[in-house]
């Protein structure tokens, strides 16, 4: 499974793919690498989840890993935790 | 080190790290409420801005060059921020500065995650550095490419 980490700030969080993702994609997919190495949504107001609608998650995993939906699913689909508190903030069904 | 004597280390590798950015012809700035940046680094042409944290430590001899221990928080380690942090170790020798060792957070915490860097102790990585005969190793990997790696911040002629 494809993990994200997220970084709360109080102009928007950063989501960055975990080490383990990583290494698994550079496995998985000789020559990748990952670029980008995160992505920043700005938000004029502390970060809340709730900004977050269905879709934006399916498309920061595939900026950041640069694979398409069918290869997530087949990787067991993705989730969303905050290293801090190793609280998962958000899972898709494929897994 | 008493608590007194870590601070003053501390503030010199600070200082350290600031001079040499400060040479590059970087502008640097102490934020004036320490939230756990120690430095930020500015390129004023650009506007575009570095976090540093610099973590200082005083070299142990080794036969044929020396050690240095440090601790990150995982807390700090493991989460992502824009602009991300980078750390800078600064290592005082019995002569004057080592080489500064230079890298960025997202990358250290791969060190840690997928090669096993490091030792935890209390929410904590505890890193030691040890150079001999040329190398610069942490946990049996080698740190060399991070060695007085200023890519990041290559000099600029005003």
């Amino acid at each position: 499974m494809i993990e994200v980490a997220v970084g709360k700030q109080s102009n928007g969080a950063t989501f960055q793919l975990h080490p383990k993702t990583r290494a698994l994609l550079e496995s998985r997919f000789p020559g990748w690498s990952p670029v980008p190495s995160s992505v920043f949504v700005s938000s004029s107001r502390p970060w809340d989840y709730e900004r977050m609608q269905d879709p934006m998650w399916a498309q920061i995993v595939m900026l950041l890993t640069r694979l398409d939906e069918e290869q997530i699913e087949e990787l067991g689909g993705f989730k969303f935790t905050s290293p801090s508190d190793d609280h998962v903030v958000y899972e898709s069904h494929a897994a | 080190m008493s608590g007194k004597q870590s601070l003053y280390v501390g503030r010199a590798g600070q200082m350290a790290v600031m001079a040499e950015l400060l040479w590059r012809g970087l502008n640097v700035a102490f934020p004036e409420v320490d939230i756990g940046d120690d430095v930020f680094v500015v390129k004023d042409e650009t506007g575009e801005l570095w976090r540093v944290q610099v973590k200082t430590a005083s070299a142990g001899p080794l036969s044929d060059g020396y050690s240095a221990q440090f601790n990150i928080p995982l807390n700090q380690l493991e989460n992502p921020r824009t602009p991300d942090l980078i750390y800078v170790f600064a290592i005082r020798g019995s002569s004057g500065w080592e080489p500064f060792v230079i890298i960025d957070r997202e990358t250290l915490w791969q060190e840690y995650v997928t090669h096993g860097v490091g030792s935890v102790s209390q929410r904590s990585l505890v890193l030691r550095f040890s150079t001999q005969a040329g190398r610069l190793r942490c946990s049996d990997r080698d740190f060399l490419p991070y060695r007085n790696d200023w890519s990041k911040w290559p000099v600029i002629r005003h």
